[in-house]
């Protein structure tokens, strides 16, 4: 992961090519495309695994009729039952959207906008389990975070990844705020499992994607007759170009999405070049979309050339479509204690966030991600509203310790800042 | 299971709670208000897709013995059974007019 991998060479193997022919709306994709690449698969079991990793058991489905006369009885029955299990996941979801929008959002007049999942797939594929939906991502006007996450959490909802709620009901109210105040992404899971994330925005600081502006431009989508407001086809895809780039294009779904949206009619290239370059990404958006076309390349068996952003992106995913991919996240955690591997960590990670962008204020903003104050420094050091800029120094105190050989010097002092396990800065995003 | 009495003029509809999606030949249905999952078959899914406006008994049957080339009687029980079935489990509305 990170850029310095970005340039290994990646041998493309029928499976990865077979599963981007599945994914991309390209020539390879037709019924004799698939049919051709079909027959070279040797393990169609590592196939599955490869395409449920990457999300892409629905457009491998849809496909089924082209490569059915390869397929093992046994692969053939695994992929029904995954995307059947799939599908009921997203509607699971879907319908979880369509009662919070009537029962919360609606009632209250709440400002908010689906993002992606249930209604990007509605929209863009036509059924909302047309595409894989994890979870379901809320964008809510921040005024209104703290009374969202309370009826949440009175709906039976319970906050997790590290947003638990302290045993002293008498303190929620005062955590809900400091969580809504200070993280701009909680994370909580419903009675029935579904993990539900209410943002407050979909950037590191707010300053790329104002929700403000977001929230006004919004547009309704029909999912189950009620009507779903959603982010603006133009925020949307300059949106997915930030957010599938920062993750290296390790889901097929992601860019299923680049093509699909690109493809959908009334896509208005002039308005998303607005939108892109009002958050100084408009040379990521064009490089996305160049991605495509190297993607498609790849369903060829031609590797992606050059030390361009395009051709690092395809690179990235390709390298995520191999036999054994490691998952970024997975990857992160395995070397997280070697503080030698964070340092440089947070250097790649700083180089691509730099590179996505055009002007120095938006790259520099991209350094401030790791000083912002978070629910973690609250957890740690609560402190009353006035004083919570105070987590900034110490955030960035903390990181340098962590990140630079600094942390070995502490540790030989046996300095309590340098222990990992009791980390309080460790966020479940580790691009953060 | 209780049998409801269809006659031909009986309507049929889908409850509104009650959400779908299609997997190949089959469908999958959930049920908003209980979280229950239900998975029909091909011709269970054909009898959910042409319930998607509501319609008399008679006219699902007729539609159903054109598509299938059933005989009358036999497909009328069968998919008597079958909407009594739905409707016993919530998924579709039965009116008797």
């Amino acid at each position: 992961m990170g850029v310095t991998e970005a340039f290994s060479p990646v041998a493309i193997e029928p499976a990865a090519r077979l599963l981007l022919a599945c994914t991309l709306r390209s020539p390879a994709s037709d019924a004799r495309g698939i049919e051709a690449l079909a027959g070279a698969v040797a393990d169609w079991d590592a196939f599955l695994v490869s395409a449920d990793q990457c999300l892409a058991i629905p457009f491998v489905h849809r496909h089924l009729p082209a490569f059915d006369r390869f397929l093992p009885a046994a692969a053939r029955l695994r992929l029904r039952q995954l995307h059947t299990a799939g599908t009921a996941n997203n509607l699971q979801l879907a319908a979880l959207l369509t009662r919070l929008h009537d029962q919360w959002f609606a009632r209250r007049a709440i400002r908010y906008a689906a993002v992606k999942g249930a209604a990007l797939a509605q929209r863009f594929y036509g059924d909302v389990a047309a595409r894989t939906s994890r979870d379901l991502d809320l964008l809510v006007d921040p005024a209104a975070c703290p009374a969202t996450i309370r009826y949440l959490v009175d709906a039976g909802f319970r906050p997790c990844r590290g947003f638990e709620l302290p045993a002293d009901r008498a303190k929620w109210e005062r955590y809900i705020a400091a969580m809504c105040d200070l993280n701009r992404e909680i994370s909580l899971r419903s009675p029935a499992g579904d993990l539900v994330d209410v943002h407050t925005s979909l950037d590191l600081t707010g300053g790329d994607f104002p929700t403000r502006h977001l929230l006004s431009r919004v547009e309704t989508v029909p999912i189950f007759g009620k009507p779903i407001p959603a982010l603006s086809t133009a925020d949307l895809f300059v949106y997915l170009c930030y957010h599938h780039s920062r993750h290296n294009w390790t889901r097929l779904h992601w860019v299923a999405d680049i093509g699909q949206v690109t493809a959908a009619p009334g896509f208005d290239a002039a308005a998303v070049r607005a939108v892109a370059r009002r958050s100084g990404m408009e040379g990521l958006v064009e490089e996305c979309q160049a991605m495509l076309g190297l993607l498609n390349a790849a369903t060829r068996g031609e590797a992606p050339a050059g030390r361009g952003l395009a051709a690092t992106m395809a690179r990235q995913c390709l390298a995520h479509l191999a036999p054994g991919a490691e998952s970024p996240l997975l990857a992160y955690h395995h070397r997280i204690d070697d503080s030698g591997f964070r340092w440089r960590h947070w250097f790649s990670l700083t180089a691509e966030e730099w590179r996505h962008r055009r002007g120095l204020v938006r790259k520099l903003r991209t350094v401030l991600r790791s000083s912002t104050p978070s629910w973690e420094s609250y957890k740690a050091l609560p402190l009353p509203k006035g004083l919570r800029w105070l987590y900034m120094p110490l955030r960035t105190g903390t990181h340098l310790v962590r990140h630079t050989p600094l942390r070995r010097l502490t540790r030989r002092k046996g300095s309590a800042a340098a222990q990992p396990s009791s980390d309080a800065t460790i966020a479940p995003d580790t691009r953060g | 299971m209780t049998h409801t009495a269809l006659s031909e003029e009986t309507r049929i509809g889908r409850r509104e709670t009650v959400v779908s999606a299609d997997v190949a030949d089959d469908a999958i249905l959930l049920d908003i208000d209980s979280g229950y999952f239900f998975q029909l078959n091909r011709t269970g899914a054909r009898i959910w897709s042409l319930l998607e406006e509501p319609q008399t008994f008679g006219q699902l049957c007729a539609s159903l013995q054109e598509q299938y080339g059933m005989e009358a009687g036999l497909c009328q029980a069968d998919v008597s059974e079958f909407v009594a079935d739905l409707n016993a489990r919530g998924i579709v509305q039965v009116d008797k007019g």
